[in-house]
């Protein structure tokens, strides 16, 4: 409350801005010859309430707020009030004409009462329904669990898929929808992340083809029992991060990404998926690989717990490779190392026997080495 | 890299003042309006970059070397290491020296910036005047920007009144 009063009155005994000699620093003789669309970038940069604010700095300052891009952060910092929050959303949403620059509201909490949480659930539709968000080029968002039955995701909005203009998407905690319109079509979004989402298999391959320019997908998380299968098809991808993919037991395909250069996998064994990767002609960096993921397929050669089922065939294409393992799997690592005989960089997570890793280890990688260099 | 390769390519940029900077076209492509200029075929010869004079079209140049192979494309596909992270580090590090500039430089490098179209130089020098005006009061944004307060009283009282959210 204290901070509200301060907040609101000319605060002349707060700390003023300072260079690193002490000295008062001001910019406003050069800042205020800048131009418009200058002065428009900088405040679509600023949180949320600092833009809105600027507009009663001065009277050059009124209209810049309307005209620049909109950035919406629905955190703390834009109310303390998680449910007045919405309003001020709503508000932002009908005051600004638009184009949005980014959208970004973690935790989105609705009331647990059932009558004012239909009125909310509307709300947030509405929100992506306003003509602010007509050219959004960033989503973010994350939901809470619904109040009135624990443990459920909440729905995702339907209005979101209307937003066609998108760059960077990520939809946390949520649930897809069980049919998708075939229409539907992301014709520039380039980096998509899905967190703790419930997606079907159908709705997950329609939300893929409709990204024509996909380049980078990260999946984590993505949870129900009902969905033990998810297949990666895309012409454009060319990095893929997948992190405890099903909560249960399932496989995640990847079946046909002619451009794919990275496969990440950031948890190795935290979930128990199974990757296989059919089609991925370009793939060059990938890891790390782990004694704990069970099973991993890549090409035609099959990792379980890191040892290789078949040194017949090799990866030409790998170039940077990550391995976590520990001193006892020091074998396993000189058969992997065959798998990949064009490897450029190799990184090295160590899990125990740190000591005992690096002194075999620089005697294996150099022999490993001079092997492919000989082979080469 | 595919694009370094490709790149290999020089541009001639001169600066007003009559300096000429040879550059690799994946360097001078940085710049969007550069780019631009390259694409629709305007620059067989020397790009002249009006309103910017050597020094501060040196320090571009120096900040677009040290991005070029970084930020090529988006986000996660646009490094060539499994630890992207330690990268993005060191030249959050390099950023942090070369924007040690004093005001007027930091002024002509954001005018340069938004006229050659880098975002990331533009987020970069603008940055200052940001951290200013966030987490500030009003009175000390208007000092710090030499801004006198030309609203009547009744007019600003307006305008706190019509976006009350944001001053609370």
């Amino acid at each position: 409350m204290k901070r509200k009063k301060k907040a609101a009155e000319p605060a002349a005994k707060r700390r003023r801005p300072r260079d690193r000699d002490g000295e008062l620093v001001g910019d406003g003789d050069l800042i205020s010859k800048l131009p418009d669309d200058i002065l428009g970038t900088i405040i679509s940069l600023l949180p949320t309430k600092d833009g809105a604010r600027t507009q009663a700095i001065a009277r050059r300052w009124r209209p810049l707020w309307r005209s620049s891009a909109l950035n919406i952060h629905g955190a703390h910092s834009l109310c303390s009030n998680a449910f007045k929050c919405f309003s001020i959303v709503s508000r932002i949403l009908a005051d600004h004409p638009g184009p949005a620059r980014r959208f970004h509201f973690h935790h989105i909490r609705l009331h647990k009462h059932k009558k004012r949480h239909a009125e909310e659930a509307a709300q947030v539709d509405n929100w992506f329904h306003s003509r602010a968000l007509d050219k959004l080029q960033e989503l973010d968002i994350s939901f809470e669990f619904l109040g009135y039955e624990p443990r459920k995701l909440y729905p995702l909005p339907p209005s979101v898929f209307r937003l066609a203009s998108l760059l960077v998407a990520t939809f946390s905690f949520c649930e897809f929808p069980s049919q998708i319109a075939p229409s539907l079509s992301f014709p520039t979004l380039k980096q998509l992340t899905l967190f703790r989402v419930f997606i079907c298999e159908d709705v997950f391959r329609r939300v893929l083809s409709a990204c024509n320019v996909l380049e980078s997908l990260e999946l984590t998380d993505i949870c129900d029992a009902n969905c033990s299968r998810l297949g990666i098809s895309s012409k454009s991808l060319r990095s893929v991060s997948l992190c405890a993919c099903f909560s249960g037991k399932g496989e995640l395909f990847i079946e046909d990404a002619p451009l794919l250069e990275r496969l990440l996998l950031p948890c190795p064994g935290a979930g128990s998926d199974t990757v296989r990767v059919i089609k991925a002609p370009k793939l060059e960096i990938l890891g790390p690989l782990s004694p704990c993921i069970p099973e991993i397929e890549i090409a035609n050669i099959f990792f379980k717990s890191l040892i290789p089922t078949s040194l017949n065939n090799t990866i030409d294409t790998m170039k940077a490779l990550a391995l976590e393992f520990s001193a006892t799997d020091l074998n396993a690592v000189i058969d992997v190392l065959r798998c990949f005989p064009c490897l450029e960089k190799l990184h090295v997570i160590v899990r125990e026997g740190t000591q005992r890793v690096l002194a075999l280890g620089a005697k294996v990688m150099e022999h490993v080495a001079s092997e492919a260099y000989r082979a080469s | 890299m595919a694009t370094r390769e490709a790149g290999k390519k020089m541009i001639m940029l001169k600066s007003p003042d009559g300096m000429e900077f040879e550059v690799e076209e994946a360097v001078a492509m940085e710049s969007q309006t550069i780019r631009k200029m390259i694409e629709d075929d305007c620059a067989d010869t020397a790009i002249l970059i009006p309103n910017i004079n050597s020094k501060i079209l040196s320090r571009v140049i120096e900040y677009c070397n040290k991005h070029v192979p970084t930020t090529g494309a988006t986000g996660a596909a646009a490094s060539d290491t499994v630890a992207p992270a330690a990268l993005a580090e060191d030249l959050k590090i390099w950023d942090a020296e070369f924007i040690k500039v004093n005001r007027a430089t930091r002024f002509n490098l954001i005018q340069a910036a938004s006229y050659l179209n880098i975002k990331g130089l533009l987020d970069l020098t603008s940055q200052t005047t940001i951290d200013t005006i966030s987490d500030n009061s009003l009175e000390e944004i208007r000092s710090f920007l030499s801004t006198k307060n030309d609203y009547l009283p009744e007019e600003e009282q307006t305008i706190r009144r019509e976006n009350q959210w944001a001053f609370q």
